[in-house]
């Protein structure tokens, strides 16, 4: 058990990061109760690892890193992640409605909710905190490669359930022409 | 900029990631105005990023959090004082502990080596320890001393303790085994010194004002004996003469 950091420093940290922390686990997690537990143990080990940060300008990634290890963990530990399979996660570039109309949130949540979190993280991310390619990559020890085919992949999806005209169809596997098709 | 090298730029210009160099992102904006088809789909990407960030964003925050954040984290710092404070007083109390074991222990042993002293035991054992030829006595206690010589005739009756080493007068730190011999006032003590120790031309009596020092030999051990004493002479310490049949 180390050395908490000093409470000026970490009040100074829960007043920049509370909020952009408290909705990457909502999104993470789908739960607004879970949110906030997994916000309180991500500041915890936090205050307990100050000493880690040694760059304050890297404060934001590392808080994020920390919030999805956490998250992880405890994915890991209830094992009640139901997700789709890795493969009804499509990359097919599918044609766009002209114009498009807002996405309702929580039907969102429900699609990253059936994500799997390999593909749920960097699209949250990406959208979520304007996170670049590069720091998507480090938050997720990945090569940037794999970011961009994940994050392509999430999106179709993403489009497939909550944009297309067809969208509950083949949220459903009814429609014979899914997003995954030719993978 | 062709469409493929345009398209795959596309996935960086993002205006809040800022993955592109300014240069990288003229030259596309520049494609996209002349090229229908990356247009299109660059407006499209574009309108499913706004929808889908403004959605992503659209959390609310409880109301309360951060006040529950510090209130959680001053009230782990509590913790972390205490249990600091609470393992600070477990190892005080271990050590008193294994001080006290120590002491205990040694007192146990010292009290057992105390009370295991029996005087007939030690009675017995003098008794037994006299009823020994006193030379061959001596000899046995040199041994143990690292000395193995036969020994100068004199009359270890009158040995007032077993040998023992003792600091060579005149020669601090110098240690040699030593014979302490008392009789009726007269006192001379005797110190085993190797021959060599005692150059060549010493004579083997040298008088002195009160103290005398004369050399004894050693029959066949490297060894003399240095005797000072104040008397006369060393006839006091002369074996008694058997008796003449």
């Amino acid at each position: 058990m180390g050395k908490p950091g000093s409470s000026q420093t970490i009040q100074r940290l829960v007043d920049d990061y509370y909020v952009p922390l408290y909705r990457y686990a909502y999104r993470l997690s789908g739960s607004s109760a879970d949110a906030e537990d997994l916000t309180q143990e991500a500041f915890c080990k936090a205050q307990l690892h100050l000493g880690q940060l040694r760059d304050p300008s890297r404060a934001r990634p590392w808080l994020f890193s920390i919030l999805r290890n956490v998250y992880r963990h405890r994915a890991r530990a209830d094992r009640q992640e139901r997700c789709v399979p890795l493969e009804s996660v499509g990359d097919v570039a599918e044609p766009m409605s002209p114009v498009l109309s807002d996405i309702d949130p929580e039907r969102l949540q429900q699609a990253l909710n059936d994500l799997p979190e390999a593909f749920r993280t960097p699209i949250i991310l990406y959208y979520f905190e304007d996170f670049g390619y590069r720091e998507i990559a480090e938050q997720m020890d990945l090569p940037i490669g794999t970011v961009m085919s994940r994050l392509a992949r999430a999106k179709a999806y993403l489009r497939s359930r909550l944009v297309e005209p067809n969208a509950a169809a083949l949220a459903h596997g009814r429609d014979s022409r899914r997003a995954t098709d030719g993978l | 900029m062709d469409c493929k090298t345009a398209r795959l730029l596309l996935d960086f210009a993002r205006p809040q990631a800022r993955e592109l160099e300014a240069e990288e992102t003229a030259a596309l904006e520049s494609h996209l105005d002349r090229c229908p088809d990356c247009h299109t789909q660059a407006r499209d990407e574009r309108q499913l990023d706004d929808v889908l960030g403004k959605a992503m964003r659209q959390v609310e925050v409880p109301a309360g959090l951060r006040e529950q954040l510090l209130a959680r984290l001053e009230s782990e710092r509590g913790d972390w004082q205490r249990q600091r404070f609470a393992r600070g007083a477990r190892r005080a109390v271990a050590a008193a502990a294994l001080l006290l074991l120590a002491w205990g222990v040694w007192y146990w042993v010292s009290d057992r080596a105390t009370a295991m002293i029996d005087p007939e035991q030690v009675a017995d054992a003098v008794k037994s320890d006299a009823a020994t030829d006193p030379e061959t006595r001596t000899k046995e206690a040199l041994k143990q001393l690292g000395v193995d010589t036969s020994l100068p005739s004199l009359d270890y009756h009158w040995l007032a303790c077993p040998p023992a080493l003792a600091e060579l007068p005149g020669y601090p730190g110098r240690k040699v085994p030593m014979l302490l011999f008392v009789r009726g006032g007269r006192v001379a003590r005797v110190y085993v010194v190797r021959e060599k120790a005692i150059p060549k031309d010493t004579p083997d009596v040298i008088p002195g004002t009160s103290f005398k020092a004369e050399l004894l030999p050693s029959v066949d051990g490297p060894y003399r004996f240095l005797v000072i004493h104040d008397s006369a002479d060393l006839e006091w310490l002369r074996p008694p003469e058997p008796p003449r049949v």
